[in-house]
């Protein structure tokens, strides 16, 4: 009983108005409140069942004098009973009116009420229905094709107006192509009804406001999140066209699934991006891809460049340049990157896989030339912004500063160079003086691991003198994780640096900067190698340290996790 | 195990018959009965609960049966209960029985309305969200209609007993008032209903004998005054496509059309054929038919001009009204 004193009167009288008011006009507006309305009576609803269920109709009656009058009117609205989440609420409200033993008057009235309610709810208009019992047809299967049939009549209606612009027939009027929406909005998850959602969102439209209800748009990106509404890839791009919402919406949902979720491989995030339709909506369409990276940008600034962020964007980056290369016509590049230089665009966009590593080398020199160029251009103000777009850039294709690692423990001539690039991508931002030093710093650690790569027998002790060299604690945190991930890389790429590599984890810790961005490095290089079609045999030695480092960096937070809860 | 086939066929009958018009019938006692014997098939269906091979057999009978069912689990209370709640038709005595079923069956707390009732609630809802013009209620119509016959004709028994029973079932139709679902088959798609469509084709334009109390609706009243729209052929809008769908149609419209003609005098002191209405309904027939689809409008150039030729062949007003039509019609 304490229950029912949670919903008040007034909110019984409040509905109860609405749905007279409802009622008695069928013009947009009135039809438009009521969709507008539809989450709020759902959960009204909702409320008003779980605090029935118990009772005997009696009690019920004495609680809530106006509930038959709020049912029935509501029975009677077809936005209300179309609307899959009200009508399974209004139903079950029925359920626990009736009763199975009625005990007097009351419940037998209210028995009677619920049955004469459900036959009209289901039976077919009294114009039809002596033709359609003749024919000893279901009234469900009669209801069902008929709404087939209006459906199909309305997407007819709605496809003969795509013609083009010079044609002579009558494009829809913006009012009715609104209507329409309006009154699709409760069945958009009823399969019958894809086809007109379908059409309402591939309509093509000469004003330049959205015709179609906010409300309809909504309520379709929130159907296709929760995989109940299927629509093509033409219906899906020109929903996120029209409504910037339901963008943002398909955004954050693949965005928080790839947190959330811990993805054994790249392979499974690439599919799951894929999936998501958003690289090929971007690739078909600048403006959508424009704004899906700003969406990143925010993230990435927000997140102080977390890596998992960083992985996310090169992901998304491999499988809008996969649906890029398969657009026909190709539209020009500066559409999509109007902040960058062509140049710089069109150097980075070529996949390391694409090409044989013997090749990588000179690739690499082009890339670090021309962006060099253009950051140490003495005529263009360096601002940060600038500065910002064009680290920005280099970080969606994160696949060439991998590279960049692998060929510095390999190649000797373009180390500086490389080194240039490494300290660009961890640490844009630099004072002269600052730089300067650090750089020092850099090439001196260097020089050390690449002469420890040459010895045969190598042995902790020596690395650690190598990593440690030099004024290291002052360095800024991302350039002790630039030493680590150089660690990383020495112990994959060198000759001997797989053999050391399992006690040289506990070396990732002590220059005091976390081992974040080391597991998605380790992740990167594999699935950047494994992509390789030029392969050359290192790599199953590569491949092997790799998941040998994977696998003692999860034994070793298992292990600080079990330590820090027997402290707490 | 004869006993037993017996009683299974005994309940899929009285499943379909819940699923009819026909359990508007059921008073309290059928009510009850068809519930014990739901009852029966549950306690079967324990019994042979690890039994697979006895159940399999059992459902192969059922599908010898031509029932629509499939296996012995969709037999019992909770099918029973189902068909009589989602059928409107369903007397109240057979509603508050299969709910108060489902009520104890589920224990009170599961318990709930079938799913399908719930499906056919919103199915009828978006539907009335989805009206627009009203013609897609009649479309429907033929469309099932035409499914139905389509049926019959498929179904046992030969020729002459299948196509009497195609031809209860559209006496049956129309006298309810599914005319217009009638109109709808004749001029439905491409080919014009096909099978089904020839079917009702023969039966309105057949011989005399068994001609249909529908067919003077259909065809639009020939002895009352033209001016009468009543029917298909009666409606300018649809005459044309119907004749030039089917050509028995076709020819029997413009039987029609020349009875009319003939039935025109000349009033000279008026310049004008009499009566007035008359000969505006028959410039409209024809107007609408030479503007219909190609088959229609040759028909009707054709039928002018021969009727024309026959009358004289005179140029000038006043003497046939076929001449009279063509220079109306700036032919």
């Amino acid at each position: 009983m304490a229950e029912g004193t949670f919903i008040s009167a007034s909110s019984f009288e409040y509905w109860l108005n609405k749905a007279v008011e409802w009622g008695n006009t069928t013009t947009l507006e009135s039809q438009q409140d009521v969709c507008l309305h539809l989450p709020k009576l759902q959960a009204f609803l909702k409320q008003v069942s779980g605090a029935i269920q118990h009772m005997n109709v009696t009690s019920v009656l004495k609680l809530f004098p106006l509930i038959g009058q709020l049912l029935g009117r509501l029975c009677w609205n077809p936005f209300v009973v179309a609307h899959e989440e009200s009508h399974q609420n209004l139903l079950h409200c029925l359920w626990c009116l009736y009763s199975a033993e009625p005990e007097n008057a009351v419940e037998l009235k209210a028995n009677e009420w619920i049955w004469t309610l459900l036959q009209s709810l289901t039976g077919v208009d009294h114009e039809v229905r002596s033709f359609v019992q003749s024919l000893h047809y279901p009234d469900e299967e009669y209801h069902s094709k008929l709404l087939k049939n209006m459906v199909s009549s309305l997407v007819k209606e709605l496809q003969g107006c795509q013609c083009d612009r010079s044609s002579l027939f009558p494009r829809l009027p913006p009012d009715r192509l609104r209507g329409y929406s309006v009154r699709c909005l409760p069945i958009v998850t009823l399969p019958e009804a894809f086809p007109l959602v379908e059409a309402l969102l591939t309509c093509h439209e000469d004003g330049l406001d959205e015709s179609l209800s906010a409300e309809f748009l909504e309520s379709v990106s929130n159907g296709l999140l929760q995989k109940k509404i299927f629509l093509s890839e033409a219906a899906v791009m020109s929903l996120w066209l029209r409504s910037l919402p339901s963008l943002e919406q398909g955004f954050f949902h693949l965005t928080e699934t790839l947190i959330s979720q811990p993805c054994a491989s790249l392979l499974e995030v690439e599919a799951i991006i894929t999936d998501s339709l958003l690289p090929k909506a971007a690739a078909c369409h600048p403006s959508l891809f424009r704004v899906i990276d700003d969406f990143f940008r925010t993230m990435l600034l927000e997140s102080d460049g977390h890596p998992k962020i960083i992985i996310i964007i090169q992901a998304f980056t491999r499988c809008f340049v996969q649906a890029l290369l398969q657009m026909q016509p190709q539209m020009p590049l500066k559409i999509y990157f109007p902040c960058n230089h062509q140049s710089l665009v069109m150097v980075l966009l070529v996949n390391p896989s694409e090409m044989p590593s013997a090749a990588w080398s000179q690739h690499l020199m082009s890339i670090i030339q021309i962006l060099k160029g253009i950051v140490e251009d003495k005529e263009v103000t360096r601002t940060s912004v600038n500065l910002f777009e064009n680290w920005f850039l280099l970080v969606h294709f994160g696949d060439w500063v991998n590279v960049a690692f692998q060929q510095l423990m390999m190649a000797d001539n373009i180390s500086e160079m490389l080194l240039w690039l490494l300290m660009f991508y961890y640490e844009p931002h630099m004072e002269n003086q600052k730089e300067n030093h650090s750089q020092e710093n850099m090439k001196s650690v260097y020089n050390q691991i690449k002469t420890l790569s040459n010895t045969s027998t190598l042995n902790l002790e020596d690395l650690r003198t190598a990593l440690f060299t030099g004024n290291l604690c002052t360095e800024q945190n991302h350039l002790k994780e630039l030493i680590n991930h150089l660690l990383v890389s020495f112990l994959l790429f060198s000759a001997g640096g797989h053999k050391i590599a399992k006690e040289s984890v506990q070396l990732f810790t002590l220059a005091g900067a976390a081992t974040g961005g080391i597991s998605e490095l380790l992740a990167s290089t594999a699935h950047r190698l494994k992509n390789k079609r030029c392969g050359a045999s290192k790599n199953d030695t590569v491949q092997s340290t790799i998941e040998l480092l994977q696998q003692q960096l999860l034994e070793t937070q298992s292990e600080r996790v079990q330590s820090n809860d027997i402290l707490h | 195990m004869e006993a037993l086939l017996d009683n299974l066929a005994r309940f899929a009958e009285v499943l379909a018959v819940a699923r009819s018009p026909w359990a508007g019938d059921w008073g309290e006692a059928e009510a009850r009965r068809a519930f014990q014997w739901a009852g029966y098939l549950e306690r079967l269906k324990q019994r042979l609960e690890g039994a697979p091979g006895a159940r399999e057999a059992l459902g192969r009978h059922l599908r010898s049966l031509g029932s629509p069912l499939q296996r012995l689990e969709e037999l019992g209370g909770e099918a029973l209960s189902e068909a009589l709640l989602c059928n409107p038709a369903a007397s109240a005595a057979a509603f508050h029985r299969a709910a108060a079923w489902r009520r104890e069956a589920g224990g009170g707390e599961g318990a709930a309305w079938p799913a399908a009732l719930g499906r056919a609630v919103r199915a009828k809802a978006a539907a009335g969200l989805l009206t627009g013009g009203g013609g897609d209620e009649w479309e429907t119509g033929a469309q099932i209609l035409r499914q139905r016959l389509e049926e019959s004709l498929r179904g046992p028994g030969e020729l002459p007993e299948r196509r009497a029973a195609c031809e209860e079932l559209l006496n049956r139709a129309v006298s309810v008032g599914g005319e217009e679902a009638v109109a709808g088959l004749l001029l439905a798609g491409p080919g014009g209903g096909g099978e089904a469509g020839q079917l009702v084709q023969s039966w309105l334009l057949g011989d005399g004998a068994r001609a249909p109390p529908a067919r003077d609706w259909l065809l639009g009243d020939g002895a009352r005054a033209p001016p009468a729209r009543d029917g298909l052929l009666g409606d300018e809008a649809r005459a044309p496509l119907l004749a030039a769908r089917h050509p028995a149609f076709g020819q029997r419209h413009l039987g029609r059309l020349r009875d009319w003609g003939r039935g025109l005098h000349y009033d000279a002191s008026r310049a004008a054929w009499a009566p007035r209405p008359c000969w505006q309904r028959l410039l409209e027939h024809f107007t609408a038919l030479l503007q219909g689809p190609p088959p229609a409008r040759e028909l009707a150039e054709r039928a002018l001009r021969s009727w024309k030729r026959r009358d004289g062949d005179f140029e000038v007003w006043g003497i046939s009204v076929w001449t009279d039509l063509l220079l109306a019609l700036k032919m």
